[in-house]
C-alpha cells in the first residue's frame, strides 16, 4: 500500500467534492431547509461544504447527510455505464470514455458523507431532543458506517467504491441479465 | 415577544418566503455550466451504448453457452460481437473454439487474423483451450503435406485416387484426415466394417475430430445397428450438444426406424439452429416428406434449390420421387 496526501486525491478527484456538496445543498432543497453558504471546492480541509441552519425535522438532517451516497452513487453509475463496457469488456475505449470514468470514479469516491457530515448528523439525531427513538437507532450505524468509511480511506476503500460502482456495476449487471 | 411572521419550530429565525427563497440558493454559473458540459457528453456517449451493452450482452451469452457446449448458439452471438468488435482478442478466441467445433473451419481459422502481434498473460485456461483446438487443426492436414496435390490431381478418377489413398494410408498408418477419407471411400462402396474400423481408429487418436462420428453413424446406421448409431452421436452431443452432424444423423437414423414424429420434431430443431445450412434443410424436408406435409416440404425443396450448396439435392429428389429407396 502506498501514501498519498489527502490534498493531492482531492484535488485530483474535485468534480466528486463539487457533486458532493451539490447532493447536500439539493437535498436542503428538497427539505426547504435555508442554506447560507455553500462552498463547491476549495484546495484546503474541508475541501467543500454547505452551511445550512439546524433543521426542524430530525429526519430532514439524515437524508441532507446522506444525500452525497445517494446523489453521487447515482451520478457514478449512470456517467459511467455507456463508458465502463467498451473499456472493461472491449478493451476498446476512446478518450471521452475514459474521461467519463475519469469523472464517474471521482463522483463515486466521494459518495460516503464525510466525517464532517457523520458528527452533525450524531449532534442532531442523537442529542437531539424531538428525535423518535427509531430515528437515533437508526443513526447508530449510518453514523458508524460513515466513520468505518471514513477510516477505510486510509486503505483506498473510497477509490474501491468509485471503482465498484463505476467498473464493476456495469459488467456485474451484464453478467446478470445475460 | 414572537415576530409573527417567523416559521415556528427553527432555531433560525425566518419568515416562511425568507426561508424558502435561502432553501434554493443559487448554484453557481460555473458548475451548471460544467455540470451541462458532464450531461452532454454522457449523451454523447450513450449513442454508442446500445451497441456496447448488446455486444456486452452477447459476449456474456456466448460464454454461458460455451460452458453449456451448445458451441451453435455461442458461435452465433460471438460473431455478432465481433461485428461491432472485431479487434476483441478474447472474442476471437472464444469464435475460434466455438467455430470449431461446429466444424466451420474457415470461420475458425479466419478468427487467428485478429491476434498478429498481441498478447495476454492472464487467461491460462483460454489459451490452453485455444492450443487444443489449434493441435486439432491438424486433423484437417495430411502428415505429408504432398499428399494434397495427388488428391487434386486425381479428383476426377475415382480408381486411382482410391488406390493412391490406400498407399498412403499404409505408409502413414496414423494421419487421421487419410484414414477418415479412406473410411469414407469404404462408406460409398457399402464396406461398413472397414469404415467402422477406421472411424474407430480415427476417434481414438482424435476423439474431437467430428466428421468421423458423423460417418461412424451413418456406417452404423446402414448395418441396421440403429442403438449403436444413435450411441455414436449421443457421444458427439456431448462434444457438441448442438452439433449439426449429430443432430442431422439422428433424424436420418429415426426416418429408418420410421419413427417419423420423433423424426421431424428433432429436424425441426436442428433446422432453428442452422436454418441455412443445407444439410437441416435437406433433412427437414424428408421429415417433411415422410409425415406427409407435402406442402412444407416443396416450399423448402424451393429454397434449398436456391442454395449454393445442392449436393444432396439430388438424392433427395430421387427419395421424395420414389426413385430412390430409402428405408424398407
Amino acid at each position: 500500500m502506498f501514501f498519498v496526501p489527502g490534498i493531492i486525491i482531492t484535488i485530483v478527484t474535485f468534480p466528486g467534492v463539487v457533486a458532493h456538496e451539490l447532493a447536500h445543498q439539493l437535498f436542503c432543497r428538497l427539505c426547504g431547509v435555508a442554506v447560507f453558504e455553500v462552498k463547491y471546492f476549495q484546495p484546503a480541509n474541508p475541501a467543500g461544504y454547505v452551511i445550512h441552519e439546524p433543521v426542524r425535522n430530525p429526519v430532514h438532517q439524515l437524508w441532507i447527510g446522506i444525500g452525497p451516497f445517494i446523489v453521487n452513487t447515482l451520478l457514478a453509475v449512470i456517467i459511467a455505464f455507456p463508458a465502463a463496457i467498451p473499456v472493461m469488456k472491449f478493451s476498446s475505449g476512446n478518450a471521452l470514455d475514459y474521461f467519463l470514468l475519469y469523472l464517474s470514479i471521482s463522483i463515486g469516491m466521494h459518495a460516503f458523507p464525510s466525517t464532517g457530515d457523520a458528527q452533525t448528523m450524531w449532534n442532531t439525531l442523537w442529542h437531539g431532543e424531538d428525535t423518535p427513538k427509531w430515528l437515533k437507532v437508526l443513526t447508530v450505524p449510518v453514523v458508524g458506517i460513515i466513520y468505518a468509511g471514513a477510516l477505510g480511506s486510509f486503505f483506498w476503500l473510497d477509490l474501491l467504491y468509485g471503482m465498484g460502482v463505476s467498473l464493476g456495476l456495469p459488467v456485474l449487471l451484464i453478467k446478470m441479465m445475460a | 415577544m414572537r415576530h409573527p411572521s417567523y416559521e415556528e419550530g427553527y432555531k433560525v429565525k425566518l419568515c416562511a418566503p425568507c426561508r424558502r427563497k435561502l432553501s434554493r440558493y443559487p448554484i453557481k454559473k460555473e458548475v451548471l455550466w460544467a455540470a451541462l458540459g458532464v450531461g452532454l457528453l454522457v449523451l454523447l456517449s450513450l449513442a454508442k451504448f446500445p451497441k456496447s451493452f448488446t455486444a456486452g450482452l452477447n459476449y456474456e451469452r456466448a460464454l454461458r453457452l460455451e460452458e453449456q457446449h451448445k458451441y451453435m448458439s455461442a458461435e452465433a452471438a460471438l460473431r455478432q460481437t465481433l461485428k461491432d468488435y472485431p479487434e476483441y482478442m478474447k472474442g476471437a478466441c472464444h469464435y475460434m473454439i466455438a467455430a470449431y467445433y461446429n466444424d466451420h473451419l474457415m470461420e475458425a481459422d479466419s478468427a487467428r487474423e485478429h491476434w498478429a502481434g498481441q498478447t495476454f498473460n492472464n487467461e491460462k485456461e483460454l489459451i490452453e483451450r485455444v492450443n487444443e483446438v489449434l493441435g486439432g487443426f491438424k486433423n484437417y492436414h495430411f502428415e505429408d503435406t504432398a499428399f494434397h496435390t495427388v488428391r487434386d490431381s486425381l479428383r476426377n478418377d475415382d480408381m486411382a485416387y482410391r488406390a493412391a489413398l490406400k498407399r498412403y494410408v499404409q505408409q502413414h498408418p496414423e494421419d487421421n484426415l487419410a484414414n477418415y477419407l479412406l473410411a469414407d471411400l469404404y462408406f460409398d462402396t457399402q464396406e461398413y466394417a472397414a469404415t467402422d474400423s477406421l472411424c474407430d481408429l480415427v476417434l481414438t487418436a482424435a476423439p474431437d475430430f467430428q466428421p468421423a462420428y458423423g460417418l461412424l453413424a451413418a456406417s452404423y446406421r446402414e448395418e441396421k445397428q440403429y442403438e449403436k448409431a444413435t450411441a455414436v452421436c449421443n457421444r458427439l452431443l456431448k462434444l457438441n450438444a448442438e452439433s449439426i452432424y449429430a443432430h442431422t444423423a439422428l433424424v436420418k437414423i429415426l426416418l429408418k426406424q420410421k419413427q417419423d414424429k420423433q423424426a421431424l420434431e428433432k429436424a425441426q430443431y436442428n433446422y432453428r439452429l442452422a436454418p441455412n445450412d443445407a444439410s437441416t434443410m435437406q433433412m427437414l424436408a424428408l421429415a417433411y416428406h415422410f409425415n406427409k406435409q407435402n406442402k412444407e416440404r416443396d416450399a423448402l425443396l424451393a429454397r434449398l434449390k436456391q442454395n449454393a450448396d445442392t449436393s444432396g439435392l439430388a438424392y433427395m429428389q430421387g427419395v421424395i420421387a420414389g426413385t430412390i429407396t430409402y428405408r424398407d
